[in-house]
């Protein structure tokens, strides 16, 4: 979809009356542009407006009563925390899935002199490549280390069947995200971004060996950030273009 | 925003929303009351206009309000009022139940007529909730019948554009077209309204 329609979804979608596929794309989209999010905002407004027109019922006391006596006792749910967060962290047979395919795309850079980082390495001497190497070895310890957080990538349908996982220490203050089952790319590449309140940063392009790519991120990745893939048309762009393939949103209470 | 009416209910009198809001966040529970006694029958009015079930509607106005009370940073005050964002929640809610629920009731003759949907009251309000209800209804009278039709379906039926465009055999990007204008007409309606007494056309 282009900018204009993507845009012009979004009153539809502040109505919820997108079908799936469309709202899964704006989705995608309003998370790297601040302009369609502040259309949002405007329009969820007006839609939250429209529901004041509806004619009221009143109002029972006793499910005034059900929901005061069901705050309270979320309220202290919320004080005491945690299990809700242990929810959410992953079973470790998932994390060494994707240790597993990270190692694999170490291998492949190390077997095939050339790999995933091709533009950087067209351009660099041979032991920057090294010094990629060795990064991305650290980046295997983080993402086997018990300690990192790690999040699902959630794909767009433009992913294709592609997946990701996110891996981020907050002790290290870095993060790195692999990616399977990439398409590729053809005369585009791919960006991983750092997005913090609608504003993109660009953290690498690449193309996926084998529709794999392991990405270092050496920056850290605070609540409320999201990492997203995009397609973009070249490489070095300083906001997105293309379409988002997948990301991943660390919510503000994954402490 | 605030309450911007020359009447202000009992509950406007105490609290100011920016402070409703603000004391959710900090756990205060009377704050929650005091915005379901404010919202709650407007809520549940919407609630029960979508899914037609007065049961499923409890649990919708229910499930908004504590949705508001376990996240309430999810609520910007910059970016809109308390109450429309709370309506936002309770229409996703309710728009999903009907979509779920295939066995939920739903008036297929709410359209019959061309008369419009959104409607008057049944109910007596806070004096202020009304003066927001009758400031929207004025907006949507401003709308093109096919504006106004086009949104009827979608946010009160919970039809996707798509559902829209199948039920009035139209294409679909003339639905779309509809939704979006009517949304822009409708936005620009209502901050034009804005602070002002009386709009009655
Ligand atoms: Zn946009």
């Amino acid at each position: 979809m282009t900018h204009d329609e993507l845009k012009g979804l979004v009153p539809v979608f502040a109505l919820d009356a997108l079908t799936p596929a469309d709202e899964e794309e704006l989705v995608a989209h309003l998370k790297v542009c601040r302009e369609c999010s502040r259309l949002l905002d405007d329009h969820r407004e007006t839609a939250g407006m429209l529901g004041f027109a509806a004619s009221s019922q009143r109002a029972p006391a006793d499910l005034r009563d059900r929901i005061m006596s069901q705050a309270s006792r979320t309220a202290q749910m919320r004080a005491t925390s945690a299990p809700v967060q242990q929810q959410r962290s992953s079973p470790p047979p998932w994390r060494w899935h994707w240790a597993g395919l990270a190692a694999a795309c170490i291998l492949a850079l190390v077997a095939g002199g050339l790999a995933f980082l091709r533009i950087d390495s067209q351009t660099e001497p041979l032991t920057q490549q090294q010094i990629v190497i060795a990064r991305q070895r650290e980046v295997l310890d983080l993402i086997s280390s018990p300690d990192s957080i790690m999040l699902s990538m959630v794909p767009t349908p433009a992913s294709r069947g592609a997946e990701g996982k996110a891996f981020i220490s907050d002790t290290e203050g870095s993060a790195a995200v692999v990616v399977s089952g990439l398409d590729p790319p053809g005369d585009d590449v791919y960006t991983l971004w750092l997005i913090a309140e609608y504003d993109p940063k660009p953290v690498t392009d690449f193309v996926p060996e084998d529709g794999l790519a392991l990405l270092p991120v050496e920056a850290p990745v605070r609540p409320d950030m999201t990492l997203a893939v995009t397609r973009e048309p070249d490489p070095g762009r300083s906001s997105p273009a293309g379409p988002v393939i997948m990301s991943a949103y660390r919510p503000e209470d994954l402490a | 925003m605030r309450s911007r009416t020359g009447k202000p209910s009992k509950v406007d009198e105490q609290f100011d929303e920016a402070e409703l809001v603000g004391g959710l966040a900090a756990g205060d529970e009377r704050c929650l009351a005091a915005l379901y006694d404010r919202y709650g029958s407007a809520a549940l009015g919407l609630a029960f206009k979508i899914c037609g079930n007065r049961t499923i509607a409890e649990d919708i106005v229910q499930e908004a309000f504590l949705a508001l009370w376990q996240r309430p940073d999810r609520f910007d005050a910059k970016r809109g009022s308390a109450g429309a964002f709370l309506m936002g929640i309770v229409h996703h809610k309710a728009v999903d139940a009907v979509r779920r629920e295939e066995s939920v009731h739903r008036r297929e003759d709410n359209f019959a007529g061309g008369a419009p949907e959104f409607s008057e009251d049944e109910v007596v309000d806070a004096a202020w909730i009304s003066m927001r209800r009758q400031k929207v209804l004025a907006a949507l009278r401003q709308l093109s019948d096919v504006q106004r039709e086009a949104l009827e379906l979608a946010y009160l039926q919970g039809l996707t554009y798509s559902d829209v465009a199948a039920r009035l055999n139209i294409p679909l990007g003339t639905a779309k077209t509809r939704m979006r204008d009517g949304m822009i007409r409708m936005r620009a309606l209502l901050s034009q309204s804005e602070g002002t007494g009386s709009y009655d056309s």
